[in-house]
């Protein structure tokens, strides 16, 4: 363990910053220049910017279970979005309150359906503060961003939101081709800003000495529909953003699913990259990272309310997404079946003055599931049973050497539902990534697969998982596949006897 | 028109008995081999585990081991889980046990209990070694024979040293018929059929020890068990008084009686293999009035037992229930696999699959190591011994990386999503 770690402050603060499918490559300081991220990249060099955070399911609920409870998809039970996570899986926000933090969640959350507006329901998550909002054009009545929207800006909401909502109407903005009324709101309006306002007042809550906090600010952009107000579009050049990343006859190569889901996304249920012409999607693109631009305003303004309430010192802050975007990159759009980088790889920015060093660029392989074991691990709370991460805390400091090699995530026919289901796998090692889809047994899809070497190429553009020459690397993966299966089941049942 | 009579159901369950050593000793056991011939049997039955406990929590919760989370001996159920005994308690069965269960640790000569409101009568007892104070075989044969048992157990039992004195297990060896353990645990039975006072109908367990362990401490070295000879003849005698019973109380028509094993056996004094055939594959059968008898050879797992009651009964499952009703027919055209898994802790991870003719077992290592697991692949159309391990043959690279598939899919599709979908997003 590093000095800075051993002498770190005790019971720190901690502020953990969720967007919502933000790609791991979406930032200045991560590889886009394009992009106007001028606070998250300052928070990256004034703490720790890992490279390679890889969340362990591509949608967002199961994705949140697993940073809820420290564990992966095929042990939480949560396996798709439309389950609710199951009422014996423990939330580490729980241990937090117990010891003592005043907890709070802002934002979106996502551990139970949020299907024809329904409104989530509080589990045993030790919250004082739960301001729940499931997204902008949310119509559930207790959707907290609408209840301030409509004592902040009554005019607007009314204009927007005239009538009650049907509750069919439940995926307008899925199926929105291109922002929705409430994505273009004055930035003062916002969900954004929302979250932002919502957690300064948290920040900002009268605490006694020994009362440190968590809070969850959770943003719902730049999830789709793809909007942003026009201030924050002016502070993009989309002629500067590059053309989505294929290559000619890219789906002749890949398994025969990634031909549906270039069509319709959202299997089938919702506009796919097909049904748009390239300009459109440069403007998608842009409306993207204006998404991004604001939010990093707001963290920007978080951050800013932090150092004036003089915390800023004592305050872990945590910077990431439940999952990427495809964004039109291999002919397709936002998410699904499909485990690239584009969709498992997420930004994860950590700053800790005086324990985490400037500077730090963390190459090595992590995973959402280490999240709640490195918040635990900063309170001094012991890892609650079952929780399978590990602290990054020591990666972040620079002192560990001895950390896993691979990554893994898991699909679980967890996004729209299919006919025949869909699951696929991806593990990580090295440089080396597997995805396979299951057949049979699991389930009725044609078995495929696909293999790509990230460092000659990053784009996984080239699938070598048929090719002769690869047969023995793919053989070798399906074997880590199976390790690292093994590995992380839960065997976190005591064991009370030998026998 | 009347609703139909309830069906009464007596689980016959060996604690290690495979399908091999029914086979052999097809002559010794006259009871077994006809029921056998009489039954709608499933030969090629997996159990989850070759250790006892995980694959006991399968048997009893029709669950895989990624979702009971019972994933060596000595963990116990999880309170979540629901028995199929528990379920049909709550469906108005009367249920009692007689002999072994062990769903919990039990050495150290440790009382495994009945959770609440699972059974109206509990005869415990993990077998005749086995020195609990509440080993309800132990109490009876005191009452039955006491300068006997002061003989054969001349001292109070000791948590702290468990092992068996071999004086105690030749005196356990050489008890009369009728006063062994698994004659106590028919006499249980049979008295329980007997004694029956109203027409409630009943789920009766029979948990007969026929592993040369008798309750007493495993061979720490090894994982499973040999066949006690004499043990199984005993079970086998009561299992022909026990269908004679239900016949002189005219229950036959109306009772569903199902002979089942744990898990398989070990090769008396050979060198154990916890993945070996011998090991996991058992017989389930099931003699019911209305279902033909006839051998139905497809690899099923022993998490298919409890569906297949509650199927028979007309009871609707509880939620968390991963195996299926083997009444229902085959709808995959894919040949139907058995995994199973060994996690015991200090020893290597192993994980095997069937399908077909062939078998994969994979060692796994660290998957930071980068190296692919040990694999051993066996024919078993040609090769049911397992003695040609066809993994490092060239002329078997493309079966073997299609049982690597086989065995992912499997793992795959035994991933706990017992928890019900109930919207889009």
């Amino acid at each position: 363990m590093s000095n800075a770690l051993t002498n770190a402050p005790q019971r720190p603060n901690i502020l953990f910053i969720c967007t919502d499918q933000q790609r791991g490559d979406s930032l200045g300081c991560t590889g886009a220049p394009w992009a106007h991220t001028p606070n998250l990249d300052q928070m990256a060099a004034q703490g720790a910017l890992f490279e390679n955070c890889y969340v362990q399911n591509p949608v967002c609920s199961p994705s949140r279970a697993s940073v809820f409870t420290g564990k992966y998809v095929s042990n939480h039970g949560l396996y798709a979005n439309g389950v609710p996570l199951p009422r014996d899986q423990h939330m580490f926000t729980r241990t937090l309150a117990d010891a003592g933090y005043d907890c709070g969640m802002i934002g979106k959350q996502h551990l139970s359906p949020c299907d024809t507006w329904r409104t989530e329901p509080r589990r045993d998550d030790g919250y004082r503060v739960f301001e729940w909002a499931h997204g902008p054009n949310h119509r559930a009545l207790e959707n907290d961003y609408h209840r301030w929207l409509r004592q902040t800006h009554p005019d607007l909401y009314q204009q927007i939101f005239p009538d009650t909502g049907a509750n069919e109407n439940t995926e307008y903005s899925n199926q929105a081709r291109t922002g929705t009324p409430i994505d273009h709101v004055p930035k003062e309006a916002h969900y954004s800003h929302w979250v932002g306002e919502r957690a300064i007042d948290f920040i900002s809550h009268a605490r006694g000495p020994d009362e440190p906090f968590f809070l969850m600010a959770n943003f719902f952009d730049p999830h789709h529909s793809f909007g942003a107000p026009q201030e924050f579009r002016d502070l993009i050049d989309a002629d500067a953003i590059p053309a989505p990343v294929t290559k000619p006859g890219e789906l002749d190569e890949k398994p025969e699913p990634h031909r549906a889901y270039s069509e319709k996304s959202y299997s089938g249920t919702a506009p796919g990259f097909q049904d748009y012409t390239a300009e459109q999607i440069k403007e998608i693109r842009a409306q993207y990272w204006a998404m991004i631009a604001l939010i990093d305003h707001e963290v920007g303004r978080i951050l800013a309310a932090l150092k004036a309430a003089g915390l800023a010192e004592n305050t872990l802050v945590v910077f990431s997404s439940d999952h990427g975007e495809l964004l039109g990159n291999h002919q397709q759009l936002l998410k699904g079946p499909q485990l690239y980088d584009d969709l498992t790889r997420v930004p994860l920015v950590m700053r800790w003055p005086n324990v985490i060093g400037a500077e730090n660029k963390v190459s090595e392989l992590v995973q959402w599931v280490d999240l709640p074991a490195t918040f635990l691990a900063a309170s001094g709370c012991a890892p609650g049973q079952g929780v399978q991460g590990q602290s990054v805390l020591p990666l972040a400091t620079g002192g560990s050497d001895n950390w896993r090699s691979w990554a893994i995530s898991e699909y679980r026919y967890s996004g729209f539902t299919t006919d025949p289901l869909i699951m696929t796998t991806m593990v990580r090692h090295h440089e080396w990534k597997l995805i396979l889809w299951h057949g049979e047994p699991a389930c009725g899809t044609q078995r495929d697969g696909e293999l790509y070497n990230l460092s000659d190429d990053p784009s996984e553009l080239h699938n070598r998982f048929h090719d002769p020459d690869c047969a023995e690397i793919r053989r070798r993966m399906k074997g880590v596949m199976l390790d690292a299966m093994a590995q992380t089941e839960d065997r976190s049942e005591s064991r009370q006897r030998p026998w | 028109m009347y609703p139909p009579m309830p069906q009464n159901i007596l689980l016959i369950l060996f604690d290690s008995l495979s399908t091999a050593t029914c086979v052999d000793l097809a002559e010794q056991l006259p009871t077994l081999t006809q029921f056998r011939g009489n039954s709608l049997c499933f030969p090629n039955a997996y159990a989850s585990s070759p250790e006892s406990g995980p694959a006991r929590a399968s048997l009893f919760t029709g669950l895989d081991l990624s979702a009971h989370g019972v994933w060596s001996d000595g963990v116990a159920l999880p309170e979540r889980e629901t028995t199929v005994t528990e379920r049909f308690t709550d469906q108005g069965y009367e249920t009692w046990l007689c002999g072994r269960r062990h769903l919990s640790g039990v050495s150290n000569w440790t009382t495994e209990h009945a959770r609440p409101f699972e059974f109206a009568q509990f005869d415990w007892a993990h077998g005749p070694h086995h020195r609990s104070r509440q080993n309800a075989y132990l109490t009876w044969l005191q009452a039955q024979a006491p300068e006997l048992y002061a003989q054969i157990f001349p001292k109070q039992p000791n948590p702290d040293a468990t092992d068996v004195p071999e004086a105690q297990r030749r005196a356990i060896r050489a008890l009369a018929h009728e006063l062994s353990f698994n004659s106590w645990v028919t006499d249980r039975i049979c008295a329980h059929i007997k004694g029956r006072a109203t027409d409630q109908p009943f789920f009766g367990v029979a948990g007969y020890v026929v592993g040369q362990d008798q309750g007493g401490p495993p061979d720490p070295d090894h994982i499973g068990e040999a066949v006690d000879p004499a043990a199984l003849q005993q079970a086998d005698a009561g299992l022909a008084r026990i269908l004679d019973c239900l016949s002189g109380a005219d229950l036959l028509q109306n009772t569903t009686v199902v002979v089942a094993a744990t898990r398989g056996d070990q090769d008396a004094g050979a060198t154990s293999d916890p993945m070996k055939q011998r090991a996991v594959q058992t017989s389930l059968m099931f003699q019911t009035a209305g279902i033909t008898p006839r051998i139905d050879s497809r690899v099923v797992t022993t998490a298919d037992l409890v569906p297949t009651l509650y199927d028979i009964a007309k009871i609707r499952p509880p939620r968390r229930i991963q195996g299926t009703s083997l009444l229902s027919g085959v709808t995959s055209a894919v040949p139907p696999t058995a995994l199973f898994r060994l996690r015991r802790a200090g020893q290597q991870m192993q994980t095997a699959v069937v399908q077909g003719d062939w078998k994969l077992i994979a060692e796994h290592g660290q998957p930071d190591d980068g190296h692919a697991p040990r694999y051993r692949l066996y024919n078993l159309n040609v090769d049911p011994g397992e003695a040609h391990d066809l993994a490092a043959d060239p002329a078997h690279m493309a079966d073997l990386e299609a049982m690597i598939d086989v065995m992912l899919d499997a793992r795959v599709a035994r991933e706990d999503r017992t928890e019900p979908r109930i919207a889009k997003f």
